[in-house]
C-alpha cells in the first residue's frame, strides 16, 4: 500500500514507514509547478503507477510531511507553497472569468449609459424651456436636433444671449452622442452575445439574455440553474416574501421583459413564464457545454405559445 | 494585538498600507490597524469576548477568504506562519490574489471549500480553520475540511448566518440543528455576532 502526495515540489508515493517509492520532481520554478499542477500531469503519473502493480490508497498524504521526507523545511514549503499558489492563482482567475463577465458589464453599462441619458434629458428641458416652453416634442432625440436648429416661433420664454444658447446646445450635443453610443453598445452586446450565447441570445434576445446572466453571475451559473430559478430571478424581494410570510409567489422576474410574456393576458402569463424560463435554462446549458444552435429549442416554446394563448 | 477603547488593533505588517480603508493608529513608533467588527465577523467574536488564539507560527486554513478583509488581521498576527484563504468566487479572490502579493503569509486558492481534497496540492495540516461561507451545508464543508485538515487539538473559528441556511425557519432552530450536526466536535465557545450581525452565531470548535 502507498498514499500518494501531490506537492509543489513534486508527486510522491509514499510507503507505510514515510519511504518514497516513486517520486517524480517538479521543476523548480512557481509558474512552471503552477500548470503542471493543473494539466492532468498528476492523475497521469498515478495512473502509470497503477498499471505498475502499486497498491494505491484513497487520499492524499500531506504535502508538507511529503516534501520533509527530501529535506524541506516547514518554513521554505510555506513560503514556496505560497509562491505556486499566487500563480496558480493567476492561471485559474484568466480560466474562470470568461467573456459571459464582459457581457455583464456591457449590460450594466448600458444601464449606466441609459439613466445618465435620463437625468441629462430631464435637465435639458427644464433648461431649454426658459427659452422655448412652448415646444412640443415627446421624442427626445428630435427634441435635441430642435435645440441644435433653435428654430423659435412666437414664445412667451425669455431671451438667450449667443453664449447662453451655446452652452446649451453642447450639452444636446452630448447627449445625442451618448444615443449614438447606446445604440453601437447595444449592437456590440447582441455580437457578444451570438457568439457567447446564441441559443439563450435567440430564445430571449441579446438585451434580456445578457440581463440573466448578469443576474446569475456567470452563464456557468446561469446554466446550473433550474429553470424554477430562472424565473424568479430580478424577483428576489418578491420571491422572499413569500417564503417568509406565504404572500402569493411572484409569477416572473426580469423574463417579464420578453415580449411575450408582457403581450400575453395576465392569467396566462405565469404559465408562460415557467415554460419560458424552462427553455431558458435549457439554452444556457446548451450555450455553456457546446455552444452550438439547437432549433428544437425555440419550436418547442413557440408550440408552447400556441397551445396557452388558444 | 492590544485595545485601543472598546476597538481590537493589530500591528500592521506592511507598515503604510491600508487594506480596506481601516482606521490606523500610531503608537510608539508603530502603526496598528483597526479592527472593524461590522466588517469582519472574527472581530465581532473578538468583541464579544471570545477568545480566539492567534500565535506568530500558526497555519491557517480560511474557507470563504474574500478580498481578505479578515485574513489581513489574521495576517498581521500570524507573522511568521501562513494563511491558505479558499473562495471559489473569481471576483473577491483576485482582491485577495493582490493582496497576497502584497503580504508574504496569504496564499489565495481559487476553489470550492465542497471538495477539500482539490487544494490538498498546497495545504498542509493547519492548526485554526475559520470558516464564513454562509452556504446552506455549511456544517458539512466544515466538517470535510476538518477531517482532511485540522491536525488533533486545532481550532475551527465558524461564522453561521441563519439566512443563508434556511430564510424560512427560525434562527435558534438552525443554530440547534447546526450544533447538532458537529456532535462529534467540541464546542469550546458560543457568542452571538449581535448588534455587529443580525441572526449570526460564532462558534470555536476544539477537534
Amino acid at each position: 500500500m502507498v498514499k500518494l502526495a501531490k506537492t509543489p515540489y513534486g508527486f510522491f508515493a509514499i510507503a507505510m514507514q514515510n519511504q518514497i517509492v516513486e517520486m517524480k520532481e517538479l521543476p523548480k520554478d512557481p509558474k512552471k509547478v503552477a500548470i503542471e499542477l493543473n494539466d492532468g500531469s498528476f492523475e497521469e503519473w498515478q495512473k502509470k503507477l497503477i498499471k505498475k502493480g502499486l497498491d494505491v490508497e484513497d487520499g492524499l498524504f500531506d504535502p508538507l510531511r511529503a516534501a520533509s521526507l527530501i529535506g524541506t523545511k516547514r518554513r521554505d514549503y510555506l513560503a514556496y507553497s505560497r509562491l505556486v499558489g499566487i500563480e496558480e492563482g493567476k492561471i485559474l482567475l484568466k480560466k474562470a472569468i470568461g467573456k459571459d463577465y464582459i457581457i455583464i458589464q456591457s449590460v450594466a453599462g448600458l444601464d449606466d449609459l441609459n439613466k445618465s441619458i435620463n437625468i441629462m434629458i430631464n435637465r435639458i428641458r427644464e433648461w431649454y424651456g426658459l427659452h422655448y416652453p412652448e415646444l412640443k416634442e415627446e421624442d427626445h432625440e428630435k427634441f435635441l436636433k430642435k435645440i441644435l436648429d433653435d428654430k423659435r416661433g412666437k414664445s412667451m420664454g425669455i431671451e438667450l444671449s449667443e453664449k447662453d444658447k451655446e452652452a446649451i446646445q453642447k450639452s444636446a450635443k452630448m447627449i445625442l452622442e451618448m444615443y449614438k453610443e447606446k445604440g453601437s453598445l447595444e449592437a456590440y452586446l447582441e455580437k457578444l452575445m451570438k457568439e457567447v450565447a446564441p441559443n439563450l441570445e435567440k430564445l430571449a434576445g441579446a438585451n434580456l439574455g445578457a440581463r440573466l446572466v448578469d443576474r446569475a453571475g456567470s452563464l456557468k451559473k446561469l446554466s446550473e440553474m433550474p429553470g424554477s430559478t430562472i424565473q424568479v430571478l430580478g424577483a428576489e424581494k418578491a420571491l422572499f416574501k413569500h417564503l417568509r410570510k406565504g404572500t402569493p409567489p411572484p409569477k416572473h422576474g426580469v423574463i417579464f421583459q420578453h415580449a411575450v410574456i408582457n403581450r400575453a393576458p395576465r392569467d396566462k402569463r405565469g404559465r408562460l413564464a415557467r415554460t419560458l424560463a424552462s427553455k431558458m435554462a435549457l439554452a444556457s446549458r446548451i450555450d455553456f457545454y457546446s455552444g452550438k444552435i439547437n432549433d428544437s429549442i425555440t419550436r418547442s416554446w413557440n408550440k408552447r405559445i400556441k397551445e396557452v394563448l388558444n | 494585538m492590544i485595545r485601543i477603547k472598546r476597538d481590537f488593533a493589530t500591528e500592521n505588517l506592511v507598515k503604510g498600507q491600508l487594506v480596506y480603508g481601516e482606521r490606523i493608529i500610531k503608537k510608539k513608533g508603530k502603526e496598528f490597524r483597526i479592527w472593524d467588527p461590522k466588517r469582519s465577523k472574527v472581530g465581532a467574536a473578538l468583541q464579544k469576548g471570545m477568545k480566539i488564539p492567534l500565535t506568530e507560527d500558526m497555519i491557517v486554513l480560511y474557507l470563504g477568504v474574500a478580498s481578505g478583509t479578515t485574513a489581513s488581521h489574521i495576517s498581521d498576527e500570524v507573522k511568521n506562519g501562513m494563511i491558505y484563504g479558499v473562495d471559489p468566487a473569481p471576483r473577491v479572490l483576485r482582491d485577495f490574489l493582490l493582496l497576497s502579493e502584497v503580504r508574504k503569509n496569504l496564499v489565495p486558492i481559487l476553489k470550492d471549500a465542497n471538495r477539500p481534497e482539490i487544494y490538498k496540492h498546497l495545504v498542509p495540516e493547519v492548526d485554526l480553520i475559520i470558516q464564513d461561507v454562509a452556504q446552506p451545508n455549511q456544517a458539512q464543508i466544515l466538517i470535510k475540511n476538518i477531517k482532511t485538515y485540522l491536525k488533533k487539538g486545532g481550532l475551527a473559528f465558524v461564522a453561521i448566518k441563519a439566512r443563508s441556511i434556511d430564510v424560512t425557519s427560525n434562527p435558534r432552530k438552525i443554530f440547534k440543528e447546526f450544533k447538532h450536526e458537529l456532535k462529534d466536535y467540541k464546542i469550546i465557545d458560543e457568542k452571538s455576532l449581535e448588534p455587529f450581525e443580525k441572526d449570526h452565531l460564532a462558534l470555536l470548535i476544539r477537534n
